[in-house]
């Protein structure tokens, strides 16, 4: 049996999302399961698990990474497999794929390497002999193929939807690329390497690691926003072969839409979106609100004038804090908001023509962007009239100010009427919900149905077949969980079987044979005293009567016999749960194959499960 | 009615007597005249005159000949910083946890005949110095010879290295304690064109004593570790 079907996409990226549930105890179950599914092979060969929680010397990095090592062998073939988590969500991301490399990155990056060595020698692997291969998602991929290109850790790297590297990262990470750039391109400082013409950069890099040995494979979603984006952030693909899934067909790809949006709109998206998301994560709604805009929402329950005056008067240090916060991130949230008003017909229509969005939600949005800009124009204009009146000193200074302080109102009433206002238009409109698919995208899951072929799908971690049998809608057959129940129900069928004959030889022991026992000791006894009266002498009292003597003795006892001793009945009943569960377990499975009989495949897999 | 809101507003305000701007550091600044009384004190060299890396000294005043004070964002760490330096902002990160931060700073004055890129990385949670020193020579393409150096402060430890395979020209430092802190710093340099390799590794042997005085200057903030 070759390792090579090991290397199957359904097979690895079903592996590595079962590694995301972060339990080795059950990777090599769940391995040999996975194997079954996808190939319709038992695999008989042999499965070892070492986790880096197990691993000394990658604990050095703490918490901040998480991978599993598989070593895997059969016939002959030894190779190890790695699973490296990238830890950090999507949004820190969006933060991290402008360039700089943050140091939590570069720490999985030394991780992945040193648990990679450590996994080496921990199954004893020769790299003469054998392969070490890595599997990936997302940042795992970008990780995985740092060490890989740069110091030679992996023979193959995998990733699905898998984020590549950047030049600027590897002149970061290694320094001996960072030396030839500055020799090829003349460079003096390492800010200098921005001013090279990205193509020329591009090309030199891809060179540069030419021939380092390490083959990267990344099967990338059309619509995956990760990688859509982050070409655009100079991510070179090149290093990959990349295949290219459409895996959600009811829009057009997302990279060929992002395309048409200019960079500069792009990268004030980005801005807004991780502000916005790491808001979000923090404390919902107002959160983001508080993170993009520097101002408290909840400062006011409700926008009224009486409420403006009231704040103003008994909670100074927030009126304080508000203006403060507006005056040092408007200026930034209205520029990216300017940028994306002027460009958001492009922006909506893009989105509404790919499927994204509905009509209406193109109109309010576009609609309410502009109103935001406008908004977002006066609330700066109100808040610097407030800075500027405040920023002097001298005898005029008091009056100055509170003419300044007149224009709060203005800002209150910008803060809690005009913006939420827009914003719940927005948030009516449903668009962020429609929006959320392309986040969905980025899964494994959706790339998995769309490589699957025929009647197969899946949900979650799960196989799922389709039968068209009987007419009517097609039914769905999650062949994970009949697996799972199928094995794992006649498994505690046969321990019951086996303690009903464990209670039945315990009833005999028990009961019948005590019973036995006793009664033998019974005649025994009596036997003893007819044969020996003389010996039972002061027993039978002789001694109240002095001129008597004991000459002989007949023991009058009845020994009934054992009634009602016997649980057969209880015993039948228990065997015949037993029997009719198995006769549910197989009437189910025959009942699925009987959906699938065109399937052979089916009926094997069910013999199969049960010897994993 | 505006009429109204606008009266009501200017009397509650001369009741108040007015509130202050706060800066968002904690001081007042209802003038800018402070910050200018600041402006002109500055020195006049490369680090001050640099808006990024200003934000990073905490005093116009030496604490040595040509270096100033320095504090991380995350408050971990301080250590004296060259006067002829500034820092790279695109390179600059800092994790919101405070459990790392990198800091790029280098020569900006390209007309020096040998100028020096430094690469330094905090993290608050690095358990074993081997496996870091075995980190640093495969980003440095070589198995680097460290050696230790004294430090001043107690309970930090230094070992510092220099590159000899030719594949990077450069040098570096780990500095660490027991609460699991560790900088690694990375000091690359780079010549003029025409100046032979000789000349060159001369200049940098002269000034790798200046770079051993910035990583023996650093110094942990304890009360930070993870």
């Amino acid at each position: 049996m070759s390792l090579d079907k090991i290397k199957l996409d359904t097979v690895w990226m079903r592996l590595v999302d079962t590694e995301y549930g972060n339990d080795p105890d059950k990777m090599e179950q769940a391995f040999k399961t996975i194997y079954l599914e996808e190939t319709g092979e038992l695999f008989e060969g042999d499965v070892e698990v070492y986790h880096s929680s197990d691993s000394e010397s990658t604990s050095n990095f703490k918490s901040h990474y998480d991978g599993t090592a598989l070593s895997i062998s059969s016939e002959g073939e030894h190779n190890l497999y790695v699973i490296s988590q990238g830890t950090q969500g999507m949004e820190d991301w969006l933060y991290n794929i402008k360039g700089p490399f943050s140091g939590v990155t570069v720490k999985q990056v030394e991780a992945a390497k040193e648990f990679t060595e450590d996994a080496k020698r921990h199954f004893d692997i020769n790299p003469e002999e054998s392969e070490v291969i890595s599997f990936n998602h997302s940042l795992g991929l970008h990780n995985s193929g740092m060490t890989g290109l740069t110091e030679g850790t992996f023979d193959e790297v995998y990733g699905v939807n898998g984020l590549m590297v950047s030049p600027y990262e590897l002149a970061r990470y290694d320094f001996a690329f960072a030396q030839e750039i500055n020799n090829e391109f003349d460079l003096r400082n390492p800010k200098e390497i921005r001013d090279i013409p990205f193509a020329e950069l591009r090309q030199f890099t891809v060179d540069y690691y030419r021939d380092n040995g390490t083959k990267i494979h990344n099967v990338v979603s059309e619509d995956d926003p990760l990688y859509s984006i982050s070409e655009k952030f100079g991510f070179i693909t090149e290093f990959s072969d990349t295949k290219i899934v459409d895996t959600n067909p009811d829009v057009s790809g997302l990279k060929e839409m992002i395309d048409k949006i200019p960079a500069p709109v792009i990268e004030s998206l980005r801005v807004l979106a991780t502000d916005y998301a790491e808001g979000d994560e923090k404390g919902g709604f107002n959160q983001s609100m508080n993170q993009l805009l520097g101002a408290n929402l909840e400062s006011l329950d409700e926008y009224s004038l009486g409420g403006a005056v009231k704040w103003y008067r008994e909670h100074p240090e927030e009126v304080d804090q508000t203006i403060s916060g507006l005056n040092d991130n408007l200026p930034r949230v209205l520029e990216n908001i300017r940028l994306m008003e002027e460009n958001s017909d492009v922006i909506f229509t893009e989105l509404y023509k790919g499927g994204y969005i509905t009509a209406d939600q193109r109109k309010v949005m576009i609609e309410e962007l502009g109103n935001l800009e406008k908004e977002l124009t006066n609330l700066q204009e109100a808040v610097q009239f407030n800075v500027n009146m405040h920023d002097d000193d001298g005898w005029f200074d008091k009056i100055r100010r509170g003419i300044g302080d007149t224009g709060l109102a203005a800002v209150a009433a910008i803060l809690y009427y005009k913006i939420p206002n827009s914003l719940d238009r927005i948030k009516e409109s449903g668009t962020l919900e429609s929006l959320e698919g392309i986040v969905e995208s980025h899964s494994i899951t959706e790339m998995l149905n769309a490589l699957a072929g025929g009647n197969r799908s899946y949900v979650g971690k799960d196989l799922v077949f389709t039968s068209d049998a009987g007419g009517g809608d097609p039914i769905k057959v999650n062949m994970s969980a009949a697996m799972r129940l199928y094995t794992q129900g006649i498994t505690s069928l046969e321990v019951k079987q086996t303690l009903i004959s464990e209670l039945e030889t315990m009833v005999r022991d028990e009961l019948e044979f005590a019973y036995k026992d006793e009664k033998w000791k019974v005649m025994r006894e009596i036997n003893n005293v007819e044969s020996s009266p003389r010996s039972y002498a002061f027993e039978l009292g002789q001694h109240r009567f002095p001129s008597y003597k004991v000459s002989f003795v007949n023991v009058h006892h009845e020994i009934y016999p054992l009634e009602q001793a016997d649980l057969d009945e209880e015993i039948a009943d228990m065997k015949l749960s037993v029997d009719t569960g198995f006769s549910y377990i197989e009437n189910y499975r025959k009942a699925i194959e009987e959906l699938f009989k065109e399937d052979e495949e089916v009926s094997t897999l069910f013999d199969l499960s049960r010897r994993i | 009615m505006r009429l109204r809101i606008v009266i009501a507003l200017i009397l509650t305000t001369l009741i108040v007597g007015g509130c202050e701007v706060s800066n968002g550091d904690g001081s007042n600044q209802s003038s800018g005249k402070g910050k200018q009384n600041e402006v002109e004190s500055k020195p006049d060299v490369a680090a001050f005159n640099d808006p990024f890396t200003e934000e990073f000294l905490t005093s116009t005043k030496p604490v040595r000949d040509g270096y100033y004070p320095l504090k991380a964002k995350t408050g971990a760490f301080t250590l004296d910083f060259p006067e002829d330096m500034v820092m790279d902002d695109t390179g600059y990160s800092k994790d919101s946890d405070g459990g790392s931060e990198v800091i790029i700073f280098y020569h900006p004055d390209n007309d020096r005949d040998l100028v020096w890129s430094i690469t330094l990385e905090y993290y608050a949670f690095m358990v074993d110095e081997e496996i870091s020193k075995k980190s640093m020579s495969g980003r440095f393409s070589e198995e680097l010879q460290f050696e230790s150096l004294e430090s001043e402060v107690e309970g930090q430890k230094i070992e510092f290295a220099e590159a000899k395979s030719g594949k990077v020209d450069g040098v570096t430092g780990l500095v660490w304690n027991d609460n699991n802190q560790q900088i690694q710093f990375y000091a690359t340099w780079n010549c003029k064109d025409g100046l032979s390799g000789e000349e060159c590794a001369k200049i940098a042997d002269s000034e790798t004593s200046g770079i051993k005085t910035i990583i023996e200057s650093i110094k942990f903030d304890t009360n930070k570790s993870e």
